[in-house]
């Protein structure tokens, strides 16, 4: 075998275990060396080939097997030799014992343990809350049978990028007809003239108009009674009512015969067949879209469905479908996509553009929540991350302390991985119990959260703490206390025996905390500078969001509804009067400055779209949907609201039904049509109730921020009242001092007028306002305060290495000043060295935070995920902090007294 | 007599080994190539099977390993010779293949 031949061979020795190697190389080498000869002369090159082959596979498998006998050896002696006969009981012992001295060391420094244990209460009490919020809201699936085969479908109008339009009654009636892959689909509107009338005050109830078919398609039945038949969508054979369990037990005192009795709703009885369970709740109360607010319905009533005059314009209404068993919902979608195209091929003049789309119906309750849920759990966990790595910094810093008993401990026989479980008992000790806490913490925290509500979270979700949100504290713990203590449990342990047992020696070991402790400091910078950089932007975008002209002045506004039920008042001029009469009122009362009715109030989300035209342009194409929002106001309405006139003039009693037909319109729709035109005397036509026009513009109104400050203004047509129809109207009162010190009055004046007209949503201009923002406010309340905590427990990190630091210098300062060194120097000395570690952790902090912070773009109103200016004030502000953490224990530095730093050896 | 007390059945490696030392100690070279040349070639002991097999019957108690004075020219110096346990071991393997080979012999197997 040349040379080449034994290195090659010696390669595959390799193969095997070093022992065996040591053992029997040399000799395999010379054997196989003779094998391969006598495989030469015997049978040529093909013996050479097959012996190196052969020696190749012999290698590998014995190489494999030897190996594996070897660590199963080593294994099987390492354990005999640790523990000669440990028993579970002895382990169970052992752990006992473990426990005990921890709390014997607990009580011995309760300091320490209770600030140990109450930064993780806060960490683990913060996710947990959270966490509980998302498990509710995201996690937990709906109520509902098989909820993951419902799918809300929506239709679409491609060409004006609108890609969730409700329903019209004749494209669903059509799509029920044609579907193959739904096997129900119902359709569902909350009834608008649901006024109940009776002894009291008139009172609007929830009622929600459903197709029978809701109830199977969800797998719900009746608590009492029956849910309604499949004829009962029929015109005519509607009349009948299903309660909720509430309403039941409110309006009928859970009366067990209430099967058969009637209920009078704006004129019209229903009779009552049946009452639902009481954890039935439908629409779930979740925004569908900002195009429907649901709160818990009192009643349902069957949708009549009228096939012959169906409408294929009006699109009002929501649909729900359940896809067949083996069905997937990707199949659904493009059966809808081919149904619209099928249906706008048979109605080109509506339909053309229209298409379909669904959305899984979990999907789209979270859909707003998602990501705030999101950011704000990652946010808190970060919060978690800074406590783990303060609990650590405070272990390391008291195993200074530990290194004599420790090393006692290895003097007497101690093993270190004996030690290492030891601290880790401690640290797994500290843990749960701060887990413990913080999970009361967050059983607190979560009730509070969902009183508030702030963000609209589906209250149906019962946000209790299941199972699940156990599963998540306790692992969360786990995970904290290993993270926390692996650390410093292997650096104690790391002890110099010798080194430990001389008194008021410096090991080495000292160096190497003081490196460990410099790099959990420079982490937890960097982290809590992510997080306070998230906070920045939310606020920085909370603030534009807050200051962006809603186009209308909110201070000293009061609004409520006054709704008329198609009933009561059939007739448009009927409304008119009434209306008429109720601004007359109201008007006249003391304290308020100018009244004023709208069909629909800014920042409620109702809409009431149609399409217009404008003079001179040619009319849209069939598909090209050029909608504008229409409002019916009463002529003091613009001044009522604080809406400033640009140009022309507002609406006056001169505007009555037989005079011109006139509009205002706001600044956006004038700029769309008329750019640097003026547009008064021009010509409008459309109008939501069929009265086409034309209609003479006559004014320009400021832009309204109409459905949320951060949605932009779309165009819109106001007319007045007494040329256009209402069904009721918001009321806004302009007071000249405490709008809400005109809450009765106003019921009063409405109730002069008609007794039976009820008065509903009475709420200030105000505090509509602060409502539509309250999710956001409270997103960047929520992140500022975890951001808070971070600063907070970064400094206080901070101060504390430097403080080890300096103490484990003092001789080294005592001797430089013993030299004669200037105290400001020596100030400058640490201050440099903690702003090095400070501006080490916010370089990286930056870093993370230009990645990380991309993923709240969504949530950010008008500021860039990556805004510059945010992210240096949040870098200088924790550079700041961290300058004063470190200036405390540098001026001690420079007042160590030299004499004393060196006796002090 | 019970299964239990039935003497393990020997790896066909480590027999042949034991019949390679029965009469003479050996090294390793010598062991493999005796084996092979007695099976006509069919039993190869590559040199990982030859020493991790030798490796563990010595630990089981059926080889040792000897110093045996070797000439100069001879590199290897550790032979093996088989224990009394090896030779139990082995003669009971062949009283266990005899007695096969006596009932092959009443059922005139060889003449077929």
């Amino acid at each position: 075998m040349g040379s080449t031949g034994r290195a090659l061979y010696r390669l595959l020795l390799r193969c095997y275990p070093e022992a065996f190697r040591r053992r029997y190389a040399e000799d395999m080498e010379v054997v196989f060396a003779k094998a391969l000869r006598r495989e030469r002369d015997r049978r040529g090159w093909v013996g050479v080939v097959s012996a190196w082959l052969g020696a190749a596979v012999d290698a590998v498998a014995r190489g494999a097997t030897e190996r594996g006998d070897a660590a199963r050896r080593s294994w099987r002696t390492r354990r005999t030799n640790t523990n000669p006969t440990l028993t579970l009981g002895d382990r169970m012992t052992l752990l006992w014992q473990d426990i005990r001295y921890a709390v014997r060391g607990f009580i011995r420094r309760p300091g320490f343990a209770v600030v140990a244990m109450l930064t993780l209460a806060i960490g683990i009490g913060a996710n947990t809350a959270m966490f509980s919020v998302v498990n509710g809201a995201l996690l937990r699936p709906l109520p509902y049978e098989e909820p993951d085969r419902l799918a809300l479908i929506w239709e679409t109008f491609e060409r004006a990028g609108m890609d969730a339009v409700p329903f019209s009654e004749a494209d669903f009636l059509d799509y029920r007809d044609q579907t193959e892959t739904l096997s129900h689909m119902a359709m569902f509107r909350r009834l608008e003239d649901a006024v109940l009338v009776g002894d009291g005050e008139p009172e609007v109830l929830n009622a929600q108009m459903v197709t029978p078919s809701l109830f199977p398609m969800l797998g719900a039945g009746a608590l009492i009674g029956r849910v309604f038949d499949p004829e009962e969508e029929e015109p005519g054979r509607d009349a009948v009512a299903l309660l909720s369990h509430a309403f039941w037990q409110d309006r009928f005192g859970g009366a067990g015969d209430v099967v058969g009795r009637t209920i009078n709703l704006s004129e019209r009885s229903y009779t009552v067949v049946g009452v639902m369970p009481r954890d039935f709740q439908f629409p779930p109360p979740v925004s569908f879209g900002d195009l429907m607010i649901s709160s818990q319905p009192d009643l349902w009533v069957p949708f009549a469905l009228d096939g012959a005059n169906a409408d294929r314009m009006r699109h009002a209404f929501f649909v729900l479908g359940r896809a067949k068993d083996g069905v997937d919902l990707a199949r659904v979608d493009t059966e809808m996509s081919a149904i619209a195209a099928r249906v706008a091929e048979a109605n080109p003049q509506t339909n053309t553009g229209v298409g379909a789309r669904i959305v899984p119906v979990h999907e789209q309750s979270v859909a707003t929540i998602r990501s705030a849920l999101l950011v704000l759990l990652a946010a808190v966990g970060f919060v978690l991350l800074i406590a783990c790595t303060n609990v650590a910094n405070l272990l390391l810093a008291r195993a200074g302390g530990r290194q004599r008993e420790i090393a006692v401990r290895v003097a007497v026989g101690a093993g270190r991985s004996r030690l290492v479980r030891q601290l880790l008992t401690e640290s797994m000790l500290m843990a749960f119990a701060g887990g413990a806490i913080g999970f009361l913490f967050a059983v607190i925290g979560t009730r509070a959260l969902f009183r508030l509500n702030p963000m609209d979270l589906p209250v149906m979700f019962d946000t209790g703490l299941d199972l699940r949100v156990l599963a998540f504290t306790f692992a969360v713990t786990g995970i904290t206390g290993m993270a926390f203590g692996l650390i410093p449990a292997l650096q104690t342990t790391k002890t110099d025996l010798q080194a430990g047992l001389k008194e008021g020696s410096r090991s080495t070991t000292d160096q190497g905390q003081l490196r460990m402790k410099n790099l959990l400091i420079v982490g937890e910078i960097a982290v809590a500078l992510m997080l306070l950089v998230g906070a920045g932007l939310m606020i920085k975008s909370f603030d534009r969001l807050q200051s962006v002209d809603p186009g209308f002045d909110p201070e000293n506004v009061l609004t409520f509804l006054v709704p008329l039920s198609e009933a009561r008042y059939p007739e448009a001029e009927q409304r008119r009067v009434f209306i008429d009469a109720v601004v007359e009122n109201i008007g006249g009362l003391p304290g308020v400055h100018r009244v004023g009715g709208v069909t629909n109030l800014p920042l409620t989300v109702n809409r009431t779209g149609s399409s217009y035209t404008v003079e001179g342009e040619p009319p849209p194409e069939p598909g090209e949907f050029r909608i504008a929002e229409f409002r019916t106001v009463t002529p003091g309405y613009f001044e009522a609201m604080g809406m400033p006139l640009l140009s022309g003039r507002g609406f006056s009693n001169l505007d009555g039904p037989d005079a011109q037909s006139v509009v205002v319109i706001n600044e956006t729709l004038a700029g769309r049509h008329w750019d640097g035109e003026d547009p008064i005397g021009k010509q409008i036509t459309g109008s939501v109730n069929g009265d086409n026009g034309p209609h003479t513009v006559v004014g320009i109104v400021s832009d309204v921020r109409f459905f949320g400050l951060d949605v932009p203004p779309e165009p819109m047509i106001y007319r007045p009242n007494a040329q256009a129809s209402n069904r009721g109207m918001w009321i806004s009162v302009r007071a000249t001092g405490n709008p809400e010190a005109l809450g009765n009055a106003s019921r009063r004046a409405v109730w002069q007028v008609d007794p039976n007209v009820p008065v509903e949503q009475m709420e200030t201009m105000r505090s509509r306002f602060a409502d539509s923002i309250a999710k956001p406010r409270f997103t960047a309340q929520l992140f500022t305060g975890f951001g808070l905590v971070a600063l907070f427990l970064a400094a206080l990190g901070i101060y504390g290495v430097m403080s080890f630091a300096v103490a484990q210098q003092t001789k080294d300062i005592g001797i430089r000043m013993a030299f004669g060194a200037e105290p400001g120097k020596l100030l400058a000395m640490v201050l440099t060295r903690g702003l090095t570690l400070a501006g080490v952790g916010v370089g990286l902090g930056l870093l993370g935070a230009f990645g990380a912070t991309r993923l709240m773009q969504s949530l950010l109103y008008d500021v860039s995920a990556t805004d510059p200016g945010t992210f240096a004030a949040v870098g200088s502000v924790l550079l700041g902090v961290a300058a004063l953490a470190t200036y405390l224990p540098a001026r001690r530095a420079t007042k160590v007294n030299p004499v004393d730093a060196l006796r002090g050896e | 007599m019970t299964e239990a007390d039935q003497p393990p059945q020997l790896k066909p490696q480590w027999f042949q080994i034991l019949l390679a030392l029965a009469d003479q100690n050996l090294h390793g070279y010598a062991i493999m190539t005796e084996v092979l040349d007695r099976t006509q070639g069919r039993m190869r002991l590559w040199p990982g099977m030859l020493y991790g097999s030798l490796k563990r019957m010595a630990e089981t108690g059926l080889i040792e390993e000897v110093e045996e004075p070797s000439p100069a020219d001879n590199k290897e110096r550790r032979y093996y010779t088989i224990t009394p346990t090896g030779r139990r071991a082995l003669a009971d393997e062949v009283r266990r293949l005899a007695e096969f080979v006596e009932v092959a012999r009443m059922k005139d197997v060889l003449r077929g």
